[in-house]
């Protein structure tokens, strides 16, 4: 962590040198904000498959339904399944921020 | 295609330095791993040494997007690190058209895969933006903590 290894891409010769001051104090500034930046990221294959077979249970019971007799609660399945499909859902079934999923 | 320069580092950050401005793009290739006790952490990466809010994001991550504007550094892979399976790398390639142009601004892909768990393979697609009209001529590729581990390679080419 506190070294850097430069290659000198002109003469393919490499060197290990001491990060400088700068360098450490800008390291240390990006470990401190990675967490909100992970939260920020996509979710994990894992969260991802834990959040779809929570919507395949909650949408499974509007299966054969007719549009006209569906309930608020089917309703409610078949928009997680939108929701899903959008990437707007956690692996806990929460909504996510939606700078994290709108597209620009 | 032409190999510019590689590097097997062990150290927190990998620098390409002095690259040369006759190529029409640059093509950079790593597979790695990393040494914090995480699953997986990012690998960052700046050109010319700039440290400036200078960098812009777009990212698709499986199937999930998401953006970072006016960044300090570029976010790129994210590669496993010691809590993940044995042996498991992480790999990522970035192509960087007009590299050496002095007129626009920067603006390349990168994707990138790596396994941080046992079922959790990611493939990130990534649309990176530099702020700077002035020729690439360093890339420094840095973790947040720890370093690479032995076996990381990078390797820089030019394209004509």
């Amino acid at each position: 962590m506190s070294e850097r290894t430069e290659i000198d891409c002109g003469t393919g010769v490499a060197r290990t040198v001491p990060l400088t001051p700068e360098e450490i104090a800008q390291r240390t500034a990006w470990g401190a904000g990675r967490a909100a930046e992970r939260d920020a990221d996509a979710i994990s294959t894992t969260e991802r498959s834990a959040a779809r077979a929570r919507v395949v249970q909650v949408a499974q019971g509007t299966v054969g339904v007719h549009l006209d007799r569906l309930t608020a609660t089917q309703v409610r399945a078949l928009l997680a399944v939108l929701l899903w499909e959008a990437g707007a859902l956690n692996g806990d079934g929460t909504v996510r921020s939606p700078a994290q999923w709108i597209r620009d | 295609m032409a190999l510019i320069a590689s590097a097997t580092p062990t150290t927190g950050t990998v620098t390409f330095n002095s690259i040369p401005g006759v190529y029409g793009a640059l093509l950079l290739l790593g597979l790695g791993r990393i040494s914090p006790a995480t699953t997986g952490d990012y690998v960052y990466g700046q050109f010319n040494n700039d440290a400036g809010s200078n960098y812009d994001e777009w990212r698709l991550v499986g199937a999930t997007g998401g953006t970072a504007y006016a960044q300090t550094r570029a976010r790129l892979a994210e590669w496993p690190g010691a809590s993940a399976p044995s042996s498991a790398a992480g790999s990522l390639q970035m192509y960087i058209p007009g590299y050496a142009t002095t007129t626009l601004h920067k603006t390349m892909t990168m994707q990138a895969s790596a396994r941080v768990n046992t079922s959790d393979l990611q493939v990130r697609h990534h649309a990176i933006n530099w702020r700077s009209a002035n020729a690439i001529s360093r890339i420094d590729l840095t973790l947040a903590s720890g370093n690479f581990v032995t076996g990381t390679v990078f390797y820089l080419y030019g394209l004509p």
